[in-house]
């Protein structure tokens, strides 16, 4: 098998008028050939047909260099389905409830004037059940549910008809459902029905004969948007948006154009098309993203648009880093990367130069990049897909206030540079930690920060919610998590620790920190409150494990320096002992620790 | 033993002779529970008139039991009725004749009226009585009919066709001598003649038109030449199909397919019955089709009409030769490889294959097969059946 | 004329298997992957690939190689 083999079939694969057979042959091929690729494992359930799915979903996970194993449940049975599920531990579970098969030709009996008691008879059934499932799919780390949807067109085109009605009913109560459920999160089906055409998306004659519903190119939309809002099953996490600026944000070279030539308005073309991507960003930024400039200008040029630009929707508050200069813009991405503590593989970088581009994509290739088209009518669906490769998995409430801690973390630094002693510095931000035990409310955060966290992380251990509140109610396991402020502001819940306690010992199963904290010594001040708590159950003394993966150098030597003593060095990993006594010792002269106990 | 009631005569004795011992004394005691003095106690017994131990009387006349059971008439013996009067009591040690001897026989009850003796050592009279025994009939008994002599000789209508030259083929593979019966094709019924002859089978051609009056009795009256009788009759001629839609469908087609399927096959069977009914032993196999019972082929009305007749015909005549020894049966072959199946496409015929649970269509062979069993000693039990020959394309 | 090679391409690229073992004895009854299933997913295939359309009546019943093969043959014929 060649490389100009897998080369086709992947170009196959990203192609939209690949035929059927052209996609089935492609996929099966490159699952097989390609190296490198993850495996994640995926469980469908719908009360329809929907074997031809899996082909599509494979198909978009292969393109974004997953290996996706489909599992399709049985016919119109999902609770059994979920519980299979959850004990072949599927990474991803995906529910599809079909609106018109929930009874026979559904839409057409409600047309009929089936009884209002049937329906909501029905509807109360879907809703326990699908209570019922959510509760067993707990262990499941991804649950999509798709939203109803209709399948035959309304008749009435000047006002809603009963199926309408009953169909929005029936919507709201699944919302409820999947909304009362977390982490389930509801897949919203009508919305890609609506962009594939309902004519184009339903196959009336495989539906009729063997109830499978779905045409091709909703099986194909559907693959894509699964793994948009998985987030390429798991395999990315964005973070920030680098933008460049000329014919980027605005039309023109401001170096060149000065501020008063370039073209950036609300309402002419070309200038419109730029202010409406601006106003996106700005949306991408209170959802959380990190929007940073990477430009090569003159600092006072990119600065006089910020601040004097009458129709400018983006301000120097809404950026958290500005790489404003004649460097290598790969340089700059590096720099942003490090600055952040985020990684390469975190940041989507927008330009319109190709030359650029090919420059980053070769020096930083980690990097996700898109360019501005030629054709700027084009643009609106780039801003989109980079919208999608943001919002698609999802925003939780915690992840939108970010960009204000990351914020504050930059004032910080830029604050460091005027002292002169680190300690002095550290001193004067009035640090205050607040270390919490078995905090239920902090679940979803816990298990998040559990999930990203890959530099200040001891084992790398990954906790699902299910798996934190086990930890929790546990008799001889404790869950800490601390958040941290200091005069800038809140940086929220920043480290998790979880210990076990065997007998006189307390092993660190966990102990993991947003970068976002580290340096100021949070890390090593709330050692004596474990210590003390493990005393108080007869324990005598503390081990710590430290896992080596990929990212984490950085705590290679951090048991060392909290003075523990390494008791077995081994490849890869490295165990050390300590007596509580020593650890009760330690004391923070400048951060001012709360523990509820 | 007599395993035939007919084979015991009145008069007929049997014995057995039997010493009564201590020990025979002690095992009846035990068996029923009798242990009256006077047949255990010696000094109880000498306070007796009988002075001395008295062996128990059911003890001696039981052996009756064993005359009766194992002699006279032996296995199948049903002992109704014992009358018995004890002479003399029996001492131990005493040796013991028992007889049996027939009095009467009542043939219709298959009842034995015996006289039961008992006699000692001295020629005493110790028991007298009656029994009366009934001789039950047994499988064996029934078993021992006496074989019939079905004759080995067959008459197949359209006897050289696709499915009639396979059935004359095996027919005659199985040892029966056939009569080819064909209407204008006599290159080929001659050709099957030679064929089955150069085989070492006997085989004759006979020409007819079975619509014409009078054909059916000529054909029986050549086999009888020919072969001495006829004892197997297989009514198979049929004319093409000839699928028409009903608005195109005259009378004469339907009668067309009556005339051939249910009128020839109707002269035929009154041709050959009173030798098939002379020799109490008769095999007549019509063959008709799976349309009778299958879903309708649409336009296939004049031959689905015929079948059914005939269908309907061997069913009521089963019924009514039953009793005379001769079996009426069917074959219902489903779509069959023949040149009937000429004008159906091919992909149709593939289809039908694929839909058919053994995945391909019925073979002259597969036919043939189902008509020699029906013909044979194996199927004597088995009349008015429909045996369908369609790989299970239609099950009912 | 019906391009036999292609038809046994599209239907071992469908069914899994190898191209080569098809003949005319191939059916549903002797290869394991074929399903009702996927019975579809290969209609569907021919369908795309010859630019054809198999009545609807037919189509669940053409379950041999032989069968798709003479009613391909046709439609593509009538085309």
């Amino acid at each position: 098998m060649s490389t100009n083999d897998r080369a086709n079939a992947r170009a196959l694969l990203a192609d939209p008028a690949a035929s059927f057979l052209q996609v089935q042959k492609s996929v099966v091929f490159l699952e097989k050939t390609e190296d490198g690729l993850n495996d994640v494992t995926l469980g469908l359930s719908s009360n329809v047909q929907v074997d031809r799915l899996a082909l599509y979903l494979r198909r978009h996970a292969l393109l974004a260099g997953v290996r996706l194993q489909v599992q399709v449940g049985l016919y119109d049975s999902v609770a059994q389905d979920v519980e299979t599920f959850v004990q072949a531990g599927v990474d991803v579970l995906l529910v599809l409830p079909f609106f018109d098969n929930l009874m026979p030709a559904f839409e057409a009996q409600i047309a009929a004037g089936l009884d209002d008691a049937v329906i909501a008879a029905k509807g109360e059934e879907l809703a326990e059940r699908y209570r019922l499932v959510l509760a067993a799919a707990h262990p499941i780390p991804t649950v999509l549910i798709g939203q109803f949807h209709r399948t035959w067109p309304s008749a009435q085109p000047r006002q809603p008809d009963r199926v309408s009605a009953v169909l929005q009913t029936f919507q709201k109560m699944l919302a409820k459902v999947v909304a009362e459920a977390t982490p389930a999160a509801l897949f919203d089906m009508s919305g890609i029905l609506t962009d594939v055409g309902l004519s184009a998306a339903i196959d009336r004659r495989f539906y009729a004969q063997a109830k499978a519903p779905y045409a091709l190119p909703m099986l194909n939309e559907i693959g894509r948007r699964t793994a948009k809002a998985t987030r390429a099953y798991g395999t990315y996490f964005y973070k920030v948006l680098a933008l460049d600026c000329d014919n980027t944000l605005w039309g023109g070279v401001v170096g060149e154009d000065l501020v008063e030539g370039i073209k950036l308005s609300p309402f002419e073309y070309p200038g419109n098309v730029y202010w409406r991507a601006q106003q996106e960003f700005l949306g991408l930024e209170r959802a959380g993203v990190i929007l940073c400039l990477c430009t090569k200008n003159n600092p006072a040029d990119v600065e006089e648009v910020l601040s004097r630009h009458p129709d400018m929707p983006i301000r120097s508050e809404n950026l958290t880093l500005k790489k404003i200069n004649w460097e290598d813009k790969s340089k700059n991405l590096r720099a942003i990367a490090t600055e952040l503590n985020v990684g390469l593989d975190s940041i989507v970088f927008l330009d319109d130069s190709s030359f650029e581009l090919e420059g980053v994509q070769s020096q930083v290739p980690a990097v996700t990049v898109f360019q501005v088209p030629k054709a700027l009518t084009e643009y609106p669906d780039v801003v989109g897909d980079i919208k999608a490769l943001f919002l698609a998995g999802g925003v939780s409430a915690e992840s939108s206030a970010k960009t204000q801690q990351y914020k504050q973390k930059a004032a910080a630094e830029a604050l460091k540079a005027q002292f002169s002693s680190q300690e002095d510095y550290i001193a004067s931000l009035e640090l205050e930690v607040e270390l919490s035990r078995n905090a239920e409310a902090n679940v979803t955060r816990i298990s998040e920060l559990t999930q990203k966290s890959n530099q200040f992380n001891l084992t790398t251990r990954r906790y699902t919610q299910a798996e934190i509140l086990a930890a929790m109610a546990s008799e001889d396991r404790e869950v800490y998590s601390l958040t941290v402020k200091d005069k800038f502001g809140s940086a929220g819940l920043t480290g998790v620790g979880v210990v076990r306690y065997e007998d006189d010992v307390v092993e660190v199963e966990a102990f993991l920190m947003s970068c976002r904290v580290i340096g100021r010594g949070v890390e090593f001040c709330i050692w004596p409150y474990i210590a003390r708590d493990a005393a108080r159950r007869g324990c005598s003394r503390l081990r710590g494990r430290f896992v080596r993966s990929a990212k984490n150098n950085l705590v290679e030597d951090f048991f060392d320096q909290l003075g523990l003593t390494s008791e077995e060095n081994r490849e890869g990993e490295r165990t050390y002992v300590t007596s509580l006594a020593t650890l009760e010792k330690q004391q923070s002269q400048w951060i001012k620790i709360h523990y509820a106990g | 033993m007599f395993h035939d009631f007919n084979a015991i005569q009145v008069g007929d004795v049997r014995t057995l002779s039997k010493t009564i011992t201590t020990d025979d004394v002690r095992r009846f005691v035990e068996l029923t529970g009798d242990d009256n003095p006077l047949h255990v106690d010696p000094v109880y017994a000498e306070t007796t008139p009988f002075k001395d131990i008295v062996v128990h009387g059911m003890l001696g006349a039981s052996f009756l039991s064993t005359v009766i059971g194992t002699k006279l008439p032996g296995p199948g013996a049903l002992w109704v009725s014992q009358n018995m009067e004890f002479h003399r009591p029996v001492r131990l040690g005493d040796a013991l004749e028992i007889g049996c001897t027939v009095l009467k026989k009542h043939e219709r009850d298959r009842l034995l009226d015996l006289e039961t003796r008992i006699t000692n050592q001295n020629g005493d009279l110790v028991l007298s009585g009656r029994a009366k025994v009934k001789v039950l009939i047994t499988r064996q008994a029934a078993e021992a009919a006496p074989k019939s002599d079905r004759r080995r000789v067959a008459i197949v209508t359209g006897g050289s066709g696709g499915i009639g030259g396979a059935i004359s083929r095996r027919l005659a593979a199985e040892g029966h001598a056939v009569v080819v019966h064909y209407r204008g094709r006599r290159d080929r019924a001659e050709a099957l003649v030679r064929e089955l002859s150069a085989n070492g089978s006997r085989a004759i051609a006979v020409q007819g038109d079975l619509t014409v009056p009078g054909t059916a009795g000529s054909i029986v009256e050549a086999a009888i030449q020919a072969f001495g009788g006829v004892g197997v009759l297989v009514n198979n001629a049929a004319p093409a199909i000839d699928a028409k839609p009903i608005q195109v469908l005259g009378w004469t087609d339907m009668q067309k397919h009556l005339d051939v399927q249910v009128r020839g096959a109707f002269e035929m069977i009154k041709a050959c019955l009173p030798q098939m009914t002379e020799t109490r032993a008769g095999r007549i196999v019509n063959i008709t089709s799976q349309v009778v019972q299958g879903n309708p082929s649409v336009s296939w009305t004049s031959y689905a009409v015929g079948k059914s007749a005939l269908a309907t015909l061997s069913r009521y005549l089963a019924a009514e030769l039953g009793p005379s020894g001769v079996t009426v049966n069917c074959v219902a072959p489903g779509m069959t490889e023949t040149t009937l199946i000429g004008d159906i496409p091919e992909k149709v015929q593939m289809m039908v294959a694929r839909q058919t649970p053994l995945r391909r269509l019925s073979t002259p062979e597969d036919v043939a097969a189902a008509v020699a069993f029906l013909a044979s000693d194996s199927a004597g039990f088995v009349t008015g059946h429909t045996l369908a020959v369609n790989g299970g394309l239609t099950m009912s | 004329m019906l391009d036999e090679t292609k038809l046994k391409s599209v239907i071992a690229a469908i069914l899994d298997i190898d191209e080569n073992s098809i003949d005319q004895n191939t059916s549903m009854d002797n290869v394991e992957s074929w399903d009702s299933i996927k019975h579809m997913d290969l209609i569907l295939a021919i369908e795309e690939e010859f630019g054809v359309s198999v009545p609807d009546e037919e189509a669940a019943d053409l379950t041999s190689y032989a069968l798709i093969k003479l009613v391909v043959a046709d439609l593509v014929k009538d085309k």
